[in-house]
């Protein structure tokens, strides 16, 4: 449960973080950022951000959907990683011998 | 299963009378919430939807008794590969945008999400890749962002630790990283260990637990430098039509551009230094192994956990193709877009085309025929096109 909470944590960090503008590889970041914004480009920043949730959202759904239905299922040394998390939650072990 | 398929099948081990997945356990540990929804949501939807019954019925290889976790479990797969695959891609355009504008950003996510192993490999099944992408993706984002905020590193202890329990060659990615957080960032590195413990010491208590042993024989290095056809290995990593990174991918011939113009442009810094370390012992580690050309699989398969680093090295890249002028824009703007479509069309066949898969046993086992792993005339993904 504690990792899960610093899991949740850090994630919103991170999103918070990719929003606040961006680095170079020289190290500098540009002027783009949340940081930078006036009070009264709050309304905007908002609006940017949930543009930006949204966008993360069809890059997930995009990719997920067109590798899901892609043809190709290649169970070969994979093949007892689903049965070994089932032992996991039906038995407490991770033996297969239920199998 | 009987002790007799048991002893037959190269995936299980059996330890103290128990039969275990020979495979590091971490696939596993990510696939339980998945696994978890899939058992307790598949009666119902079937309720709703009779539709779906029929649909998975016709899709199975064999006659279904029932369909639950276990009788579809390469679908399952599917699914959690396929999620774990575009959430890294979402972790790839945000580690990407703080370089890049929004256009470049998706650039590279589509780069990595459709023109690398991770469509034609890492998604196709829960193998260990997928995971392995996802983390190491994750660990170098946080490195990335500490450049401005030094806490955040400490948090790269819980993935970098958890790609190790994923899969063994990403030791080299644990130790090497953990010298630079030492190097670089020491007023945070205890917090780091500590974050890592979180994930390795149970990690050991459970291989002490099952195998008496801190580690289990999957994770000992006896498999490492016991191939006699190391320098084969090394170039057909690279270069062999049915193995090859740069044939398969040739998009990461951009990867050394960037590199070059770090280099040039006095950019190159010391997680350029650690992050070519990694790849380049990664290089000599998968060349090492016996079977380095990864058995029946498509493409360069164990090259594939080190796609998060080959696409940084695009990032400098981008930048420098979107800021050159006349002749030279147009020049490599060409070889960029040509890579582009090679590299899709390769992992889209990957992705989709059953025979590029039977390539590996006709008309002969590649195992035991390692000349067709050079043969230009027999190209894995041509297969069925001619």
């Amino acid at each position: 449960m504690m990792i899960l909470g610093v899991g949740v944590f850090v994630t919103k960090e991170l999103i918070r973080s990719s929003f606040s503008g961006s680095l170079r590889f020289d190290g500098r970041g540009d002027d783009s950022g949340v940081n930078r914004c006036r009070p009264n480009d709050k309304e905007k920043f908002i609006m940017k951000r949930i543009r930006q949730t949204i966008l993360l959202a069809l890059i997930f759904l995009v990719v997920f959907i067109s590798h899901f239905v892609s043809r190709n299922v290649t169970s070969f040394d994979s093949a007892w990683s689903i049965h070994t998390a089932m032992s996991i939650i039906k038995e407490g072990n991770t033996n297969l011998d239920e199998y | 299963m009987n002790t007799r398929e048991a002893e037959n099948d190269h995936r299980i081990e059996t330890v103290n009378g128990h039969l275990y997945n020979i495979f590091p356990i971490g696939a596993s540990i990510i696939a339980i919430p998945f696994v978890c929804i899939v058992d307790k949501g598949i009666g119902p939807l079937l309720s709703i939807f009779p539709s779906l019954e029929k649909h998975v019925r016709s899709r199975s290889h064999q006659p279904l008794n029932a369909i639950n976790v276990i009788t579809i479990y390469s679908g399952v797969e599917l699914l959690v590969a396929s999620f774990i695959i575009a959430l890294t891609t979402v972790f790839i355009y945000l580690l990407s945008s703080l370089y890049l504008n929004k256009k470049r950003s998706l650039l590279m996510a589509f780069i990595f999400a459709f023109c690398t192993s991770s469509w034609s490999m890492a998604s196709r099944g829960l193998w260990q890749h997928g995971p392995s992408v996802l983390l190491l993706t994750i660990t170098l984002y946080l490195i990335l962002l500490a450049k401005h905020k030094p806490w955040l590193v400490q948090f790269t202890g819980l993935p970098l630790a958890f790609a190790y329990v994923v899969r063994s060659t990403n030791s080299l990615s644990l130790f090497l990283l953990t010298v630079f957080v030492f190097l670089q960032y020491r007023k945070y590195f205890w917090r780091y260990l500590l974050w890592a413990a979180l994930i390795i010491l149970p990690f050991l208590m459970y291989n002490v637990s099952i195998y008496h042993s801190l580690l289990s024989p999957y994770y000992l290095p006896g498999r490492v430098g016991s191939t006699k056809h190391f320098f084969t290995a090394l170039a057909g990593n690279l270069l062999s039509p049915a193995r090859g990174l740069f044939i398969f991918s040739p998009i990461f011939l951009f990867s050394i551009y960037g590199v070059t113009l770090k280099i040039k442009n006095r950019q190159f810094d010391q997680l350029d230094f650690f992050l070519l370390s990694i790849l380049f012992w990664h290089w000599m580690v998968i060349s090492s192994f016996p079977h380095w050309w990864a058995g029946s699989s498509f493409g360069p398969r164990f090259f594939s956990d080190m796609i998060p680093y080959l696409i940084y090295y695009l990032i400098p890249a981008a930048i420098e193709i979107s800021g050159a002028r006349g002749v030279r824009k147009v020049v490599l703007g060409w070889f960029l877009f040509c890579f582009i479509v090679i590299s899709i069309f390769i992992h889209y066949r990957g992705a989709n085309s059953s025979v590029t898969y039977f390539w590996n046993v006709d008309p002969m086992k590649v195992d035991d025929h390692l000349e067709r792993l050079w043969d230009w005339h027999d190209i894995q993904f041509l297969r069925g096109l001619r």
